[in-house]
């Protein structure tokens, strides 16, 4: 069985100036979320108190009415996988260190009530894992662009470079438009869709490095072309069994992990196109305009 | 070539059976905690050999403290101070504070830049002058230090403290320093977070207590050997020896569930507590000391003033030995004469959250509240139970930075979902290879289950914990790891293409492979790499299967799956792949 034929060639630099378009308006689009909605950050990073509870059957209505009553304190209540039988609720308060009085309070009106989870986080710790989630992707692309850098050269680097910066931006934005918080384990998703992503360029850049020195009177235009068909099987059936497990993880992975696989199916698709119609094109760019002195006096 | 094949397989076989080996234990041991019907068997030995839990998979409580600067650099402050002084040192402490809060820095240094050396050594002077062996002109230096023992002596007292929590087998506890003002704490299986809260935040509870004859001690225990239904017995377990009794180390478990069952047996008049301190004996055992003492207790906390460690003077017996003295408050004084009367020639515990530290014997009667405890072999003796008898009290006030808990419910809902996506996820594409692939599909299936295996049995024998998105990272490289396989077949399906024979076609296929498989897997390596130093436990664990994951899923394309083709193909001649 095979996806695409042997003989397919489809020419994809012609695509170039509109998904070069359609990247860009992606991109802004993205920013202008991100600079609209500014990235909603979980109390890992912000620092503060969550409290997840499950009581009987209520109107959230009804019960921030009560928690307006008893505890003088602003608590915010958004209801999450609530079941048929029991409301489930997340509560989310600037740090406490005792959040056992707000149980208690609640205890009276709601004996039931069952803590299922709770996320506190100091101001301090929340900082200081704000700048080192920040360090390790910043180290992640360096890390990646010097290594690329090494074993291909440093076109392939930036156009590398530029397809990751392009899947995290896009990623990101449709995470703030998707009103989903991003905590550690989002980051994680990130930096996982950074290696993803970065997987299928090399496959691709592998194949134009191969093509390039096995045809020497071929123009560069037509060897991206070529690589980009020859290795499309291989770019899809990988993304379709990444895919599929990480599905599986959305529907059945449990709600801790269901915004981590909502992530990665979001990167896995986006990282899919970036290294057929970024990645290439843009190592062009840089090729054609900036070409190495030096490497010019060879080839002449 | 034969030769060869040959060692790929002793290679491939050797790596399979050394993973089965690891695995062993945990399979073992999860198959017979999950039967209800072997609950009774003992499998506390396989414990430590099979895969950990992480907290969010087991439920528990995870509590990182702090040392609260601002009470604790104002505490350690010279006394005397004037009171714009004062002022002054309180307004740098809040500003060192905030500023290391912004830069990430540490607040001694921060204090240190924000005042004088000669304002420090003024603001911190008493406690410089407590150092002797310090330099003057380091004041940082000296609060550094003093910070590091204050931390130390906390860590000892909370280990006390959760240790004792535990003192009736609940979950694993764990508690360690964490940078250089920190402790984690990590509670395994506690249910009920404010309780669990309470007891770590709470001051250690102290008594003085009598210790009673070793005849009473082997009276409650033929009680409870008569009247429980233990599958041991306590008198073979203990052996009396001056005054108490003796426990080797593998029976505290054992010895531990029996007095809990049987409390009542014993609890409204008596208390059976543990030795703080264990003894080795000659050949290398570990034992512990079990004293009955009484239920209600002669002398508690508040009773007793200012324990002092000192060396004796002239004209006692024990001239320059080490002593602890103390003193009683009013009340305290009255019980005590009272208690010391009657008890002659008996010993006392002294108890520090349920554990005995000391029992010395009582000379003679103490009326005026004035008491010596003597016997101790050094000053740092001397100095712990000093410090046991100031009740623990922590040696500088500590704050919760941090709080994570997960219930035991949410625990097992991420073990059942986990668990579920894996075997969907792998089933998935065990099936779309063997579709697309036909059989090449299932020699990489094959590969892919070895993998697995090769991937718990490393992860088991690096001790590592399993968290929820260490599950997700196996499923992700379940997914990934068939790319490997992917490119290859590719590449086979290629060189077919252009007219090569089977075995070339094979042999090529790997060849132009390989280099594309390590570009590809080095940079995914890489972000596993730096995502392992940022983030808790579960991250790590994320990282960590799938770092193991990739690496394993190069050798098994790689590796594994060719050797099966080549030996597949010396033994049938293959006209036609299936590919």
């Amino acid at each position: 069985m095979q996806i695409f034929k042997n003989t397919l060639q489809i020419n994809f630099s012609s695509y170039n100036f509109f998904t070069g378009i359609l990247s860009c308006l992606l991109i802004l689009i993205s920013l202008f979320i991100l600079f609209w909605k500014g990235l909603n950050l979980t109390v890992e990073f912000t620092g503060g108190t969550n409290i997840n509870i499950s009581i009987v059957k209520t109107q959230i209505k009804d019960f921030r009415e009560i928690l307006e009553t008893h505890i003088n304190q602003k608590i915010e209540v958004v209801e999450v996988n609530s079941s048929s039988e029991n409301s489930n609720f997340l509560l989310r308060t600037k740090f406490i260190e005792d959040e056992s009085f707000i149980i208690n309070q609640l205890s009276v009106y709601y004996p039931t009530i069952k803590v299922n989870s709770i996320d506190s986080f100091g101001p301090k710790l929340g900082s200081e894992l704000k700048s080192s989630a920040r360090n390790a992707i910043l180290l992640a692309l360096l890390l990646i662009s010097f290594y690329i850098a090494i074993r291909f050269d440093r076109y392939y680097a930036l156009g590398s470079l530029a397809a990751l910066t392009h899947d995290v931006v896009i990623t990101i934005g449709l995470l703030s438009f998707f009103n989903i918080e991003i905590g550690i384990t989002i980051i994680a998703a990130l930096l996982t869709i950074v290696g993803y992503s970065l997987n299928d360029t090399i496959v691709v850049y592998d194949r134009i490095r191969e093509n390039i020195n096995k045809l020497l009177d071929q123009e560069r235009i037509n060897i991206i072309n070529r690589s980009i068909n020859e290795t499309l099987n291989r770019t899809f059936v990988t993304s379709i069994t990444t895919l599929a497990v990480v599905l599986v993880l959305f529907f059945y992975g449990g709600v801790v992990l269901k915004p981590f696989a909502f992530t990665l199916i979001i990167g896995i698709i986006i990282g899919t196109y970036s290294s057929i119609f970024i990645a290439s094109p843009v190592m062009l760019f840089f090729e054609e305009k900036y070409p190495i002195p030096e490497f010019k006096e060879e080839e002449d | 070539m034969f030769q060869r094949l040959h060692i790929r397989w002793v290679i491939i076989l050797g790596f399979l059976s050394l993973a089965i080996y690891f695995i062993n234990p945990t399979y073992q041991y999860y198959s017979i905690a999950s039967d209800p019907e072997l609950s009774d068997i003992n499998i506390d030995y396989l414990k430590d050999d099979a895969l950990k839990l992480g907290l969010d998979l087991q439920g528990g409580l995870y509590i990182v403290l702090e040392l609260d600067y601002k009470s604790y650099l104002l505490a350690q402050a010279n006394k005397s101070l004037t009171q714009s002084l004062k002022q002054e040192l309180e307004n740098n402490i809040d500003r060192a504070i905030k500023e290391s809060l912004l830069n990430q820095t540490d607040v001694l240094d921060e204090l240190s830049n924000l005042s004088s050396n000669a304002k420090l050594t003024k603001f911190y002077s008493s406690l410089l002058k407590a150092s002797p062996n310090s330099d003057p002109n380091n004041t940082l230096k000296v609060l550094k230090n003093k910070r590091k023992e204050s931390m130390t002596a906390i860590l000892d007292i909370m280990r006390n403290r959760i240790e004792n929590h535990n003192q009736y087998g609940v979950g694993e506890p764990s508690i360690q320093r964490f940078g250089s003002d920190r402790l984690v704490i990590e509670l395994a299986g506690v249910s009920d977070v404010s309780k669990a809260k309470e007891y770590i935040q709470r001051t250690a509870e102290f008594e003085l207590t009598l210790v009673h004859s070793i005849q009473k001690f082997n009276e409650i225990i033929f009680k409870i050997d008569n009247n429980g239904d233990n599958q041991f017995k306590l008198q073979d377990l203990l052996s009396a020896s001056r005054g108490s009794m003796l426990a080797i180390q593998k029976d505290y478990g054992i010895i531990n569930k029996i007095l809990k069952k049987s409390e009542s047996f014993f609890s409204d008049k008596y208390q059976i507590l543990w030795d703080h301190n264990t003894n080795n004996t000659a050949n290398d055992q570990v034992l512990r000391r079990l004293y009955l003492v009484n239920q209600k207790s002669a002398i508690s906390g508040g009773e007793i003033k200012e324990p002092k460690a000192l060396i004796s003077e002239f004209g006692n017996d024990d001239a320059g030995k080490w002593i602890v003295n103390l003193d009683m408050t009013k009340t305290g004084k009255v019980k005590w004469s009272r208690f010391t009367g009657n008890n002659i020639g008996n010993q006392v515990a002294i108890v520090l959250d349920k554990k005995v530290f000391m029992a010395p014997t009582i000379q003679n009667k103490i009326s005026s509240g004035g008491t010596r405890i003597t016997g101790f072999a050094n000053k740092q003796e001397a100095q712990d139970i000093a410090a046991v008898l100031k009740a623990g009290e922590l040696p500088a006030p500590i704050k919760i930075a941090q709080i994570n808990y997960i219930g035991p419910s949410l625990g097992q809902d991420s073990i059942d979902s986990g668990w579920k996506s894996m075997i969907f996820g792998i089933l998935i594409i065990f099936i779309f290879m063997i579709i697309y692939y036909n059989v090449s599909g299932l020699l990489a299936n094959l590969a892919l289950f070895i993998n697995m295996i090769l991937v718990l049995g490393i992860l088991i024998s690096m001790d590592a914990v399993l968290t929820l998105p260490g599950i997700a990272g196996l499923l992700l490289t379940v997914g990934m790891s068939v790319d490997a396989n992917i490119i290859i077949f590719e590449r086979i399906r290629e060189e077919i293409r252009i007219g090569s024979k089977v075995k070339a076609a094979i042999n090529n296929g790997y060849n132009r492979a390989f280099i594309t498989i390590l570009d590809a897997n080095v940079t995914t390596l890489l972000t596993a790499f730096v995502l392992s130093f940022i983030g808790s436990g579960p991250i790590k664990g994320f990282a960590t299967t799938l770092s193991i994951g990739i690496l394993c899923s190069m050798f098994s394309a790689i590796f594994i799956t060719r050797t099966i083709f080549l030996t597949l193909s010396n033994y049938i001649s293959i006209k036609k792949l299936s590919i």
